[in-house]
């Protein structure tokens, strides 16, 4: 029997609560290249994970050159020829690009660098890559596309077999999109199998000859591309089922809340243009790195804006408003909960009230006053159902469907009329993430307007009335609340012209 | 436009130092005739070279991000127990010179431990130790001037040609350092932890046998500097080191090097060294008043701080319009 270079057997992996992956399999030949594909959270990562030694498996063998080898750790990988080119760069912006290639491999005799040696294998991994810049240029200095260019020499230094690439378009502009193309049709001619992560589909059939397709843990499918259609991937990647499900019926004649209007900034955002109208769930679908983010935090202000105008609906007038003011009439609730939303190592209390502490200050005294600030926790303690055993408990000792309750808390002090949801049920349990639903159900009845975010196509069709699709930070459709889940992740993946 | 902006501050944020040192030289030496002689130059090199060498290794925790503040105390101490030694067990001054380095490298490594282990953030560790090493050093050799054995003084005097061999020693020393910097592993992977210490933890450097060993080097060079320092003076001083804690800092900032850690080289030393020396000594020339001494410290500390930090900013900014 021949044996492949690459052979994963049967491998599964469960964190607490989930099932990560579930017995997958699959060869991988010298030469090829396959494209690992499936949504957020369908175990992408965590089989590459475990492959290039950063997790550890249950059970389920890996075989290389029909070998079964242990991969307790990165070195564990890289000593089999498993090189792995993260999503997020491993550089040290400050140092020179000859540092950053050889930080764990200068050539040395007993501590001391040999420099010309060093220099020399510098460059020719350099012009392998067709990477021509000065070594001795600090990484700051250079483009983003270059960094990555960079992050792929320093792998290339060990002589791979195998190199998983994770995302690696997703910084980079058309022209370095095509030069790393080009690199990988180099490894390949070079007998290195290539593992390449994306959500994108027009990279899997540009590039790609094999297709895994990975959903909710389980290897769904596998094969030659050749054998699929884009329609075909994407039905495997969302599961065959389609359903268009909705209860809600939308509103006929509301006002308009909220009107953005050729909103662009830095390139990240381009000409976005939307209208968010009374007890309307607007849901904004992207894939991660759409701009999803960016366009809310824009909106608020917290990142600049180069062009564009924000109306909000005041005393019954649409008004321009400047970003910086937008948010006393919007409530935003941040994609990072621990970093941007919590005070997390402060109480409850002061986290629900820190927006409003306005409300406590009496007319001539200048003083919080306590008893009502704790009157007001309590009642919205109790109106959100939060678990909690005193409101002086850190907010950090909270589950996280209830620290997300709090937020949302916060904001129903201030009453604004505009919400801007950014991932709100992002790592909460199922029962709470049907309580949060709720919660901003009930916000649309009482007349506000939610433009909510999130990577859980489920989620998000279960409560919206509209959808808007962004792609590479412009807005690339709009659909009724009857439109399907394909049609969605086809927008947002670029694909489905409608 | 931007663009050009951005270019000149960069110039005047990187050799802005450069061109004060110049024009202070220049300043003085119409203010003051005797300034601007190789008498003069040799002298103040003589006066600053235990300075030089107490704070050299200071660079490489600075290198790693860190900050030691403690390096006025070890050098106290270190030198106390040294002293303590020769003037009252009467152990020969070789061995106590001996001592008082082991002693500087182990108080280091008390830094090292309580920062990589007890993981308390160096700023706090090493202000704490900065008060409890000097405490140590009082109640070792009491708070008073203690004079040392004469062969120990003699060192001060040693010379080659016109120039002492404290001047060169020092000089030497920052010169290895560099090297040591620049092209061994543990240099490189020292300000790969300055760098970003998760992203060297990924690298699979060992960053705290690395934060360890900087601490260790900063306590061993105080302690060396402490040998040149006493023999200065030709007694044990309790005021040895004391404020070595700020212009310790503001001579590694004027150097160059960041104190937000992994850029910089250690032969910025010279030039911080030098600015903040030949302002006091112009002044002196020009005979001031001494108590102005503190207070243009004071502003020559603002200055780099500030440059630094907007260093930072600047560069942020940069980042930004690049990743757009």
């Amino acid at each position: 029997m021949k044996k492949s270079l690459l052979h994963l057997k049967s491998i599964s992996k469960s964190f607490p609560g989930v099932q990560a992956l579930k017995d997958v399999s699959f060869e991988l030949d010298r030469g090829e290249i396959l494209a690992l594909i499936g949504a957020n959270g369908a175990g992408k990562s965590t089989l590459m994970n475990i492959l290039g030694g950063v997790i550890q498996k249950d059970s389920g063998e890996i075989l290389i050159n029909g070998e079964n080898v242990q991969m307790r750790n990165p070195g564990d990988a890289r000593r089999n020829g498993i090189a792995f080119v993260h999503q997020e760069l491993t550089i040290l912006p400050k140092l020179s690009i000859l540092d950053n290639l050889l930080i764990s491999s200068f050539p040395e005799k007993s501590g001391f660098i040999k420099q010309k040696e060093a220099i020399q294998t510098a460059q020719s991994v350099l012009e392998r890559v067709g990477c021509n810049l000065d070594i001795n240029m600090k990484i700051m200095d250079v483009g983003p596309g270059d960094q990555q260019l960079i992050e792929i020499a320093r792998v290339l230094l060990f002589d791979p077999q195998v190199v998983i690439f994770d995302e690696p378009t997703s910084s980079l502009s058309k022209r370095e999109k095509d030069r790393l193309f080009v690199l990988i049709q180099q490894l390949k001619s070079n007998d290195v199998a290539v593992i390449y992560i994306t959500h994108l589909l027009e990279e899997v059939f540009s590039i790609a000859e094999k297709v895994a397709i990975l959903r909710n843990g389980e290897l769904v499918s596998e094969g030659l591309l050749k054998l699929y259609t884009r329609g075909k991937i994407i039905k495997h990647m969302t599961g065959a089922e389609s359903q268009t499900l909705h209860k809600k019926k939308q509103k006929q004649d509301q006002p308009c809340l909220l009107e953005v209007s050729g909103l662009s900034s830095h390139g990240l955002l381009k000409d976005i243009s939307l209208k968010l109208y009374q007890g309307e769930i607007l849901g904004l679908w992207g894939l991660l790195g759409s701009g999803r983010t960016e366009l809310v935090r824009a909106i608020v202000g917290l990142d600049p804006m180069d062009a564009g105008t924000i109306k909000i609906r005041i005393k019954e007038d649409l008004r321009v408003v400047k970003s910086q003011n937008a948010n006393r009439w919007i409530g935003l609730i941040s994609e990072d909960r621990r970093n941007e939303g919590l005070f997390v190592s402060m109480p409850v209390k002061v986290n629900m009230t820190i927006a409003n502490l306005k409300a406590f200050i009496g007319k001539i005294w200048p003083f919080l006053n306590f008893k009502a600030e704790d009157k007001s926790s309590r009642e919205y303690v109790q109106k959100l159902h939060i678990v909690l055993s005193s409101l002086e408990q850190k907010i950090e000792t909270l589950s996280g469907g209830n620290q997300q309750k709090v937020i949302i808390s916060r904001w129903l002090q201030r009453n604004p009329i505009i919400y801007l949801m950014d991932e709100p049920i992002k790592g909460i349990d199922v029962g709470a993430k049907v309580e949060i639903k709720n919660l901003i159900l009930d916000l649309v009845e009482n007349g506000a307007a939610v433009l909510l975010i999130s990577s859980e196509i489920d989620e998000l069709m279960s409560i919206c009335d509209r959808y808007l699709v962004m792609c590479r930070g412009q807005i690339t459709g709009e659909y009724p609340s009857n439109a399907s889940k394909e049609k969605l992740i086809g927008a947002a993946t670029n694909l489905l012209k409608t | 436009m931007n663009k050009k902006i951005i270019t000149i501050s960069h110039f005047l944020l990187n050799y802005g130092f450069y061109i004060a040192l110049f024009l202070l030289v220049i300043g003085f030496s119409f203010g003051a005739p005797n300034f601007l002689t190789a008498i003069n130059f040799l002298n103040m090199m003589h006066t600053l070279a235990p300075t030089l060498i107490m704070i050299s290794g200071l660079v490489f925790v600075v290198l790693t991000g860190a900050i030691d503040f403690s390096v006025g105390s070890i050098a106290f101490l270190s030198a106390s127990i040294g002293t303590y030694l020769m003037v009252y067990l009467d152990v020969n001054p070789l061995i106590a010179v001996f001592v008082i380095l082991v002693a500087g490298s182990l108080i280091g490594g008390i830094n090292g431990l309580i920062v990589e282990v007890v993981k308390v953030n160096p700023l706090i560790t090493t202000f704490g130790t900065m008060l409890a090493f000097r405490g140590m050093g009082y109640l070792i050799a009491g708070a008073k001037y203690i004079p040392i054995p004469e062969s120990l003084v003699s060192i001060h005097d040693w010379r080659i040609g016109p120039v002492y061999l404290d001047i060169i020693f020092s000089v030497g020393i920052v010169v290895f350092l560099f090297f040591i910097q620049n092209r061994t592993i543990f240099g490189k992977q020292l300000m790969a932890l300055g760098n970003g210490r998760s992203i060297a933890e990924k690298l699979s450097i060992k960053v705290k046998a690395i934060s360890f060993s900087a601490f260790v080097i900063s306590g061993f060079f105080a302690a060396l500097g402490s040998i040149f320092y006493m023999a200065q003076g030709s007694f044990l001083s309790p005021r040895m080191g004391q404020g070595l804690e700020f212009t310790g800092i503001a001579i590694v900032v004027i150097g160059g090097i960041s104190l937000f850690g992994g850029e910089g080289s250690i032969l910025g030393l010279l030039l911080g060294v030098f600015t903040v020396y030949v302002v006091e000594n112009g002044l002196q020339h020009m005979g001031l008043s001494p108590y102005i001494y503190p207070l243009l410290r004071g502003a020559i500390i603002f200055i780099a701080m500030y440059a630094d930090s907007l260093k930072t900013r600047l560069r942020a900014k940069k980042l930004i319009r690049k990743e757009t």
